[in-house]
């Protein structure tokens, strides 16, 4: 696919072929455990942010200066020093969230989001298009955790709640939209995780292969609009003959 | 002060040996008979990972046979 | 806790790929063939035992007397990695039979959430030297177990018809979703 036909699409489109998580199947890990609830949601979203701007900001900037052949031993530190100091801010500020988070918590050190982001883009860009490109990333990550846990924690549980973490967990709002009769707990499991993202990934190749097919059918309109113009032309000459 | 310090050490040792056997396995030579062997991998959407590249050169080849 | 029981129940109850949802990225990637599966997942194995005591030895004799327990993230992926490039090294040069059959998965370990997570597992739940040997032998050994499980659904899987939205990774989700409720009627085994 081209630079100019990606760009020409819009950027929700973008963000949906793109998608980290359901485009790309990076990160699945932490978005299959952590989509049980809103709140985990935001939480592990914000973190990831964090710590993925900043290390495209740290290894951008040292990018000049890295040796070809160590790279992943420095950013594996570099992505490990922002891990802890999250997490040691997590545990000051809101121990909730840390609890809930769990290992998953340091296990963004080996999500192949940040890692795949550092090699593959603030590697070779300045501090300013790396840390754009860290934060879009990062809200594409944090909207598909976002989108799986609303499906999982409405379904599975019926109420829509939301707290505050750095406050004890204060209630914020909480709606219920299905009476507990009719609440599905699977989607709260294992399995509810599991055909969620199946769901929400096939959803994401449907759209894909409608947009394929749309520029196939385009490149084929455009090759026999081609042809005709020079067959039209090839008539023209013969007539001029 | 020295605690720092200590820490920082580690950190920095660990990270030396890291290197140091990055260095040596790059140096070593593949054995025989597995140059071209890769595991067959294509989970992820990484366009620029080695092991799918090669992945994908392969399945293309096999297709090629077909 | 009984050693037999935590094995079970490291391997078959709190499987790592079905209740802790980590690994899946091999789980969908490398398990096309059951050779792949069966390399794959001995090469885990053993990445994740020797990482693992070593974890325990780095913790407890070095990061605890020097009361730097903060430093357990950073020091344990580096050691992990440095780990992983030890083994490839030694492989190579000293058996390229086993290099063929496990060494072209060793790169791909490092990422590999798995390994991070059993080590760090080892010292939250406070296991001594022994239980975090089962512990590290049962855990990939769950992991092997579904790659291969996964590996022999996936050869029927090629045969039939799957809608075009599915092939590929979303099928797999559903296999594995159901695997889970397969799985889940284990809880009451130990």
């Amino acid at each position: 696919m081209s630079e100019n036909k990606t760009k020409k699409r819009g950027f929700f489109s973008k963000m949906i072929t793109d998608n980290p998580v359901f485009g790309l199947y990076l990160g699945i890990c932490s978005t299959l455990a952590i989509s049980t609830s809103i709140n985990n949601a935001l939480g592990m979203g914000a973190g990831v942010i964090f710590v993925l701007v900043l290390s495209n900001v740290v290894v951008s900037l040292l990018a000049p200066i890295t040796p070809d052949d160590i790279h992943i031993p420095v950013y594996i530190v570099v992505i490990a020093t922002l891990v802890t100091i999250l997490q040691m801010f997590l545990n000051a500020y809101a121990v909730d969230l840390y609890t809930a988070l769990g290992a998953f918590l340091s296990l963004i050190v080996v999500n192949c989001i940040i890692l795949g982001r550092a090699e593959a883009f603030a590697s070779s860009h300045n501090v300013k298009e790396s840390a754009m490109d860290g934060l879009m990333m990062g809200i594409s990550y944090t909207l598909s955790l976002v989108v799986m846990s609303l499906i999982r924690q409405i379904l599975g549980t019926g109420v829509l709640e939301l707290t505050n973490p750095f406050a004890g967990s204060a209630v914020i709002f909480s709606v219920r939209l299905i009476p507990e009769q009719f609440t599905i707990p699977m989607f709260t499991g294992e399995t509810g995780a599991f055909f969620t993202f199946a769901v929400l990934a096939a959803l994401v190749a449907i759209y894909k292969n409608k947009l394929a097919e749309e520029e196939a059918a385009a490149a084929k309109a455009a090759k026999i609009a081609a042809a005709k113009e020079k067959a039209a032309k090839a008539a023209k000459a013969k007539e001029a003959a | 002060m020295v605690k720092i310090i200590v820490a920082v050490a580690l950190a920095a040792g660990l990270f030396l040996l890291n290197v140091v056997l990055l260095r040596l396995n790059k140096k070593t030579p593949v054995p025989e008979g597995c140059e071209n062997l890769t595991p067959d991998c294509n989970a992820c959407g990484l366009k620029d990972c080695p092991t799918r590249g090669v992945y994908e050169k392969r399945k293309e080849e096999e297709n090629g046979n077909r | 806790m009984n050693i037999l029981a935590l094995f079970i129940s490291a391997m078959l109850i709190n499987n790592i790929v079905l209740t802790k949802f980590l690994g899946m990225c091999p789980f969908m990637g490398v398990s096309t063939h059951l050779d792949s599966a069966i390399g794959m997942g001995a090469a885990v194995i053993f990445v994740i035992f020797g990482a693992s005591v070593l974890s325990y030895f780095l913790y407890y004799y070095v990061l605890v007397p020097l009361n730097l327990e903060y430093m357990e993230l950073i020091t344990f992926i580096l050691l992990i990695a440095a780990f992983v490039q030890f083994v490839e090294l030694f492989v190579k040069k000293y058996s390229p039979a086993l290099y063929k059959q496990l060494g072209i998965y060793l790169p791909l370990i490092t990422t590999n959430c798995t390994v991070l997570y059993v080590a760090q597992d080892n010292i939250t739940q406070g296991y001594d030297l022994i239980t975090t040997m089962v512990n590290s032998i049962a855990t990939p050994a769950g992991f092997m177990l579904m790659l291969v499980i996964f590996a022999t659904i996936r050869e029927r899987l090629n045969q039939n018809k799957v809608p075009k939205a599915f092939q590929g990774n979303p099928i797999a989700f559903v296999v594995a979703g159901i695997m889970a409720i397969a799985f889940s009627a284990l809880a009451g085994l130990v």
